[in-house]
């Protein structure tokens, strides 16, 4: 007798974690001792097991230990958060468009979010206290573009290449929202905002601290949990709109229930770390070759997958050009965009994206 | 018998061009319905509205005495499922995935799925002979095998009544035959377009001739598909004949 496939797909789940947990305890480590200012490694764990375990305050440690505690530790914890999120963003979305490309970045919400936090920064200025304030703008504008591009791109009744059509409407959109967004930061009065809003459009993670890490990192922890419990509905989203109607699926309804919740984790996200890109395709399409469409597998392995890759990267724009920064958003790009080029050679050979 | 499906006045225009008008179509229960009619008849736009693809207003269409529009989505899937070309998927889903997609109308959204559904599922790919393709990728199958795990699918749901929205046009001539008689053994009640009149005259008990949005010939198909039917809708001269054993069948001689 044959084993149902949900047998098998929970013992990959569970050793993934296991997998995940290890390794992400590695990288965590590692990117908290590497960087632009030098600290022994050996004396780097020292300084982590006696902070962590041994309960020392690292501004009593001195600048190495608050370096690390502070300010890389959150960091790379951000890069799990950011990545994991934004490539289940980017496999919500590719199920309800059907479409291997759609991304956060490629469809626009990032940009949205980035011009509706630079047009944030213009109307209150330094009065913004609330946290909260940022994240609600970044989600209005990724909302904005992903209700723009979807009904523009899968709208109406052409016969022809819809895939293409929802790529090219995603980029016009985010080129008329990222010009915004440029425009808007020229406005800004001073100096200081000029330059944290124009992080926002690059996409770094060095705003992280502890204090502001518990939004992000529950949000792509949820989202990732409730779309993973939901799997089923995105398979069937995912094999289309009329074969969903067929298989007895409220589409508008599930529809409407991913644009909200892929913006508001998109929003979350970019108004923690800024516009990084190609993670939401990369990571889904890597996945999917490694372990199989299946949603029930997808979700938490691109998180898993996707945290880790962000927070490799993190890592190297930080060793690379050592004591520079590389914003890390460039350095996605550097991974994406070749990626993107793969993906249309091999169309061209096979015929599939 | 007392109809089971039964589409009453269905009317239907896109921007002010009448697709459908006043049509009117039932099926028993167990029975096999055929569609005929050219191009542009609105054959598929009758049945895009009974498998609610298409949007049903209230008194349009009932099964077993109900009224469809009152029903969600979901039980709707429980009463009719179909079977389409769907031969490209954007996801490179496994042949067993896509037949256990058939049991998700009998799911809530977070119930997973358990040894039944699976037991359902492979009696299903049993039934088609797909059985041993289960942990193949459905891109990789032929036009054929994929239109069976699609029937698979269709099994899998459980549901009463099966439209066959035009599902085995480009496949050879075998797997025409073959899934018609698949889907006939099953003595479900099915509806479903036909264009090769030799299918219609084997597998259906009763025939519906749309033509322009409007039924405009009923009956058992021997009857209604006549010579002057066919100079008269379908504009071609055509004879009717027997096979040795004695079925219909008919042969076109040239478009007029």
């Amino acid at each position: 007798m044959n084993r149902p496939q949900s047998t098998s797909s929970s013992k990959i789940l569970i050793w993934s974690l296991i997998v995940y947990v290890l390794l992400a305890i590695v990288v965590v480590i590692a990117g908290s001792i590497l960087g632009g200012v030098k600290i022994d490694f050996a004396r780097g764990v020292q300084l982590l097991v006696d902070t962590i375990f041994r309960g020392a305050d690292p501004m009593a440690q001195g600048n190495d230990a608050v370096i690390m505690i502070n300010m890389r530790m959150p960091r790379m914890i951000l890069a799990l958060a950011v990545g994991g999120g934004l490539a289940v963003a980017g496999c919500a979305m590719q199920a309800i468009t059907q479409n291997v490309l759609a991304d956060p970045y490629i469809l626009g919400l990032s940009s949205g979010a980035s011009a509706m936090v630079a047009f944030c920064f213009l109307i209150f200025g330094s009065l913004l206290t609330n946290p909260l304030v940022v994240p609600l703008f970044a989600f209005l504008g990724a909302m904005l573009a992903m209700v723009l591009v979807y009904s523009l791109g899968m709208g109406g009744n052409v016969s022809g290449n819809s895939t293409n059509r929802l790529i090219l409407t995603g980029m016009a959109v985010a080129l008329i929202l990222n010009a915004l967004g440029q425009f808007i930061i020229t406005l800004l009065p001073n100096a200081l905002e000029k330059n944290s809003a124009a992080m926002w459009m690059w996409g770094s993670l060095s705003s992280a601290r502890w204090s502001n890490l518990a939004l992000p990192v529950l949000s792509s922890i949820i989202v990732t949990l409730l779309y993973t419990v939901i799997s089923d509905r995105f398979n069937l989203i995912s094999l289309g709109e009329s074969t969903a109607v067929t298989l007895g699926m409220n589409t508008s309804l599930m529809r409407g229930f991913v644009m909200v919740t892929v913006s508001i984790l998109t929003g979350v996200l970019i108004s923690s770390s800024g516009a990084i890109g190609f993670v939401g395709y990369i990571i889904p399409h890597t996945v999917r070759m490694l372990f199989g469409a299946d949603h029930k597998k997808l979700f938490p392995l691109a998180f898993f997958v996707g945290g880790l890759f962000l927070a490799c990267i993190e890592v190297l724009s930080r060793v690379l050009l050592a004591p520079k920064e590389v914003p890390i958003g460039i350095f996605c790009a550097f991974f994406g965009g070749p990626f993107f080029v793969y993906l249309i050679f091999r169309q061209n050979k096979t015929g599939r994206l | 018998m007392e109809e089971y499906v039964k589409v009453s006045n269905l009317s239907y225009a896109i921007s002010s061009k009448e697709i459908l008008n006043n049509v009117s179509i039932q099926a028993k229960k167990g029975q096999f319905v055929g569609i005929v009619g050219p191009n542009g008849s609105g054959k598929t736009t009758l049945l895009r509205h009974i498998y609610r693809v298409l949007p049903v207003e209230e008194n349009q269409i009932y099964i077993d005495g109900r009224d469809i529009s009152g029903l969600s989505l979901r039980d709707s899937a429980k009463l009719v499922t179909v079977m389409r070309q769907e031969m490209d998927f954007a996801f490179d889903y496994k042949v067993l995935e896509i037949v256990m997609l058939g049991r998700s109308p009998h799911k809530k959204v977070y119930q997973s799925k358990n040894q039944e559904d699976f037991k359902i599922v492979l009696d299903a790919l049993n039934y088609v002979g797909m059985a041993d393709y289960k942990d193949e990728f459905f891109s990789n199958l032929s036009g054929g095998e994929k239109q069976r795990v699609l029937m698979a699918r269709s099994l899998a749901q459980r549901a009463e009544i099966f439209i066959l929205d035009e599902p085995t046009n480009h496949l050879d001539v075998y797997y025409q035959w073959h899934l018609m008689s698949l889907i006939k053994d099953l003595k479900k009640t099915v509806i479903s377009v036909f264009h090769d009149f030799n299918l219609t005259l084997e597998f259906c008990d009763y025939v519906y001739v749309l033509n322009e949005g409007s039924v405009v010939a009923q009956g058992e198909p021997e009857k209604v598909l006549s010579v002057g039917m066919f100079e008269e809708i379908f504009r071609v001269s055509a004879e009717n004949s027997k096979t040795t054993a004695g079925h219909s069948r008919v042969m076109i001689n040239q478009a007029l």
